[in-house]
């Protein structure tokens, strides 16, 4: 994962998503979203990054204190 | 004629249908308590693929569930990238499984990529039982799910889960 990766997932935690019907706030237990706005990040700030998935983010989330 | 408000609730015996009469002292723990039995569906969620941002066209494998334990369940899947993505179901020793379609009278697999999850706007997914019926009735210990993007994404991800009835 990019270095920064954890500022990302500080970005991403920040966002709220607007749905055909809600607006949604991004959380760890909106784990699509969370992935889908850390993939935001990296490409808003040119970022390169592989295929990476929610749980190559639980090692930061766990270090973030934000998972147990 | 008796005048009901001055009544028990209900007096008597209580008698099944077999004419055995039911002593509901039975009903009530040594300490006084009510003895009470919870029933009831319990339904569980698990993840067949946790949410992946693809940045190719490889394909790429999800969890291996055993589905034996569940009475019935549904999968969904949630597909964010700016693609199609082709859903892949595999199990019983990880290869492809083939079902006899009684009217060509031979072993067809479903396995043929023709199941396809269109691009979803965020908050909307896809129930894929429909497309998977032999999958659906089948109680497998070892399923997992397989994508495979048509093109390259360059935004959002895809997931599936599944939400099961425990037997």
């Amino acid at each position: 994962m990019p270095e920064e990766t954890k500022s990302a997932i500080e970005w991403a935690l920040s966002q709220q998503v607007q749905t055909e019907w809600e607006v949604i706030q991004v959380t760890v237990e909106t784990d699509y979203l969370l992935v889908d706005k850390v993939r935001e990040f990296f490409n808003e700030n040119n970022i390169e990054y592989s295929t990476f998935s929610y749980d190559d983010l639980i090692p930061y989330l766990k270090d973030m204190g934000l998972l147990n | 004629m008796a005048d009901i408000t001055h009544m028990a609730a209900r007096s008597g015996k209580v008698i099944r249908s077999d004419n055995t009469i039911v002593n509901e002292a039975d009903g009530i723990n040594d300490d006084g308590s009510r003895r009470v039995q919870l029933t009831g569906r319990n339904v569980e969620e698990i993840t067949l693929l946790s949410p992946i941002a693809l940045t190719n066209t490889n394909f790429i494998s999800g969890n291996t569930v055993d589905l034996s334990k569940y009475k019935t369940y549904m999968i969904y899947v949630v597909n964010t990238h700016d693609v199609p993505v082709n859903f892949f179901v595999h199990g019983i020793g990880n290869g492809d499984i083939f079902f006899y379609n009684n009217d060509t009278k031979t072993f067809k697999t479903h396995n043929a990529g023709d199941i396809v999850i269109p691009s979803l706007p965020t908050g909307n997914a896809v129930i894929i039982n429909d497309a998977l019926p032999q999958i659906y009735t089948k109680p497998y210990k070892n399923l997992n799910a397989i994508v495979k993007a048509q093109s390259t994404p360059t935004v959002g991800s895809i997931t599936a889960k599944l939400i099961g009835v425990v037997n």
